[in-house]
């Protein structure tokens, strides 16, 4: 009986070509709406860490001054002092520590006609690459001891390596970072992202991968300009790079992974002994607080979904709510019409419930074609959306959720709006229309 | 073939009772053409509708092809509306949307047949009534007696028990009148039941037994001798007005 049906769809939706396109655009335009919100929505309140809620955590240290409050959710600075983050570094205590540094690095390969580019670099631990579940396209993370001794080495994206490798393998290729000499050790693939960008949203939560990581202790050496998050409180003189690393300037991200509860208690125990061992030397003056963020818990913190994005989605919602009210009134009208055919039709032997699974199904048709209208539209705002803000790009995009939900949606929103009108068109008593047909 | 019993119709609304058939009661034989006659608002048309499993009633019972219909629910009842009745109706009642085709094929659909044994039954009703040729064409390119062969086509491909027809003739002209009163007379020849409601005195006599209903009951009755056609295939001769 489907094909059936759908064929009396088709010829009573031809029947009505405007009422009919009325309510696909009404359902459409809804649909749309909800969509690109939702779209949106889904991916920044992801959390692509869920995996590592139990064993990764955010390292923050309150070693702000008992002056001025700091601005952050949970009160206490961002990042940490480049002095705490060696100290703890070296300490030893977690599974595994990273820092790391959002810097700008210039880059250039030797003895090629390649203008040199600046761009988003991370100087980091090489912890980041397994704890941020990088893909590799050639060659691997760098050592521990790489890391220790803040060797010369780098890793670079699959764009860079086109661009200044054509593609091969650069593993032990040398390059100039900072008109230094590094060598290749690993290339990322272009297709690893995280979005949002939990292990740095200060500097766009939404903003792509970096394109080169060089080991973070290289900082030892030499200073490198920072493009990340920078606070600072105390008037100190940090005119030298030596001076810069020993200053209360907060500026190092820090994570660790912590395996079980005990090394979770330990290591608690042990930054609460060393911000003691800290105060007796004249630091920390605010009262004894740390905090170790899960990723989830930092995305909260970080606030990546504000509130004006909630609000957006529930208007969209109500939006399309309204658009599904006013699309059950012309759906009503149109079956009421239709209301001596469907007393015919049941004097000829239909069930109630045939009448009704058959205008729920021109419903339906109706409700699919708005939801697949309601996709193109909300594709084409999603690209108004890339176009109006660059750092939209990665997450403003048709994905599988948007799929799904378009059709959760439309089969949805169809069933709602056809539901009142099929019921109320299977009521027809057939005696009273057969005479007036 | 068809027997209501004291069959009692009221319709209410917040002021008024208005009783439609009061104790009613007619039984109509395998084979017969009967004619219900009666002024407007007799009560012929609730009759109708009542024979025709489209509303309920109140009291009495109605015994259609021997099973008691009298309190069955929407489903079943909708079930032997699609087998047991065919109907014609005054105003045709074809589906303007659908080809002739797809008009008669209507009750079938519902019955749950396979296409082939659907186009077998279709083309055999509309070559019953002349029309095979016109089966593509919508029901406004045809004449309104053409309509209405279409409808009793429809009616008869769902080889009903019997057939009921409200004012068959009301929207046609003298001559196709004439022609669907031949038609019909020829169908009860072959051995199908007609019950016709008319307020048309001369058509009432092209049956073989007119009932007259006034206020909700049966208040004559006439036997027609048969025609000549029909001695060859003589119908029942039970007195049936209980």
């Amino acid at each position: 009986m489907w094909t059936y049906y759908t064929k009396l769809a088709w010829l009573s939706i031809k029947k009505t070509p405007v009422l009919s396109v009325l309510m696909v655009v009404a359902i459409a335009t809804g649909i749309a709406a909800s969509l690109t919100t939702l779209t949106l929505y889904s991916v920044m309140a992801s959390n692509p860490l869920a995996h590592k809620n139990d064993s990764l955590f955010r390292l923050q240290l309150d070693s702000w001054t008992t002056e001025w409050e700091v601005g952050f959710p949970n009160a206490m600075p961002v990042n940490i002092t480049y002095k705490d983050a060696k100290a703890i570094y070296f300490a030893d205590r977690a599974d595994q520590t990273l820092l790391m540094a959002r810097a700008g690095l210039t880059l250039e390969r030797p003895d090629s006609d390649l203008e040199p580019t600046s761009e988003p670099s991370r100087l980091t631990t090489n912890s980041f690459f397994e704890f941020f579940d990088v893909e590799f396209v050639y060659g691997a993370p760098w050592s521990d001891s790489a890391d220790r001794n803040g060797e010369q080495v780098a890793v670079i994206s699959e764009g860079m390596n086109n661009r200044y490798f054509d593609g091969a393998d650069s593993v032990g290729e040398a390059i100039l970072l900072e008109e230094e000499i590094y060598t290749v050790v690993g290339v990322v693939s272009d297709k690893w992202s995280m979005i949002p960008n939990v292990y740095d949203f200060q500097t766009g939560g939404f903003a792509g991968p970096p394109q080169i990581y060089a080991p973070f202790f290289n900082f030892e050496r030499r200073s490198f300009p920072i493009w990340g998050m920078i606070q600072g409180w105390k008037h100190e003189d940090t005119s030298t790079h030596a001076q810069y690393l020993e200053s209360e300037m907060i500026w190092v991200q820090a994570w660790v992974s912590l395996i079980g509860e005990r090394q979770f208690q330990d290591f608690n125990q042990y930054i609460h002994d060393y911000i003691n061992e800290q105060k007796q030397l004249g630091r920390f003056d605010r009262p004894l607080k740390f905090a170790l963020s899960t990723p989830e818990k930092w995305l909260e913190l970080g606030q990546i979904v504000s509130r004006d994005n909630q609000i957006l989605v529930a208007l969209a919602l109500a939006f399309l709510l309204v658009c599904l009210v006013n699309s059950v009134v012309l759906l009503l009208a149109k079956f009421l019409r239709k209301a001596p055919e469907a007393g015919l039709r049941r004097a000829l032997g239909a069930s109630r419930g045939a009448i009704f699974v058959q205008h729920l199904t021109e419903a339906a048709a109706i409700g699919l074609a708005g939801g697949l209208l309601g996709l193109m539209l909300s594709s084409l705002g999603l690209a108004g959306i890339r176009s109006l803000y660059s750092s939209y790009d990665a997450i403003a995009v048709i994905n599988n959720f948007t799929l799904l939900a378009a059709l959760v949606l439309a089969l949805a929103s169809s069933l709602l709006s056809g539901l009142i009108p099929a019921w109320q068109v299977s009521r027809a008593e057939p005696s009273r229309y057969l005479k007036t047909q | 073939m068809l027997k209501m019993q004291s069959v009692k119709k009221i319709y209410r609304t917040d002021m008024i009772e208005t009783h439609a058939l009061r104790d009613f009661s007619l039984q109509v034989n395998q084979g017969e053409f009967v004619a219900v006659t009666g002024p407007s608002g007799s009560g012929k048309t609730t009759f109708l509708s009542i024979a025709g499993l489209l509303e309920s009633f109140e009291g009495g019972s109605y015994h259609l092809d021997g099973q008691n219909v009298s309190k069955l629910n929407d489903n079943a009842r909708s079930r032997l509306r699609n087998e047991k009745i065919g109907f014609i109706f005054q105003g045709f009642n074809l589906i303007p949307d659908l080809n002739i085709y797809d008009n008669v094929e209507v009750p079938l659909r519902y019955r749950g047949m396979k296409a082939s044994a659907r186009k077998a039954r279709i083309l055999k009703a509309l070559e019953r009534v002349g029309l095979a040729s016109r089966q593509k064409h919508l029901p406004g390119q045809l004449s309104g007696g053409q309509q209405q062969r279409v409808a009793i086509a429809r009616a008869l491909a769902g080889e009903p028990a019997f057939l009921l027809a409200d004012e068959p003739t009301g929207n046609l002209d003298s001559l196709m009148a004439r022609q669907v009163m031949d038609m019909l007379a020829e169908i009860n020849a072959q051995g199908m039941t007609i019950v016709m409601v008319t307020h048309d005195p001369d058509l009432a006599r092209r049956a073989q037994r007119n009932i007259q209903i006034v206020d909700g009951e049966v208040t004559d009755f006439e036997i027609y001798e048969p025609r000549a056609s029909r001695r060859e295939n003589p119908s029942p001769s039970a007195v049936d007005v209980l």
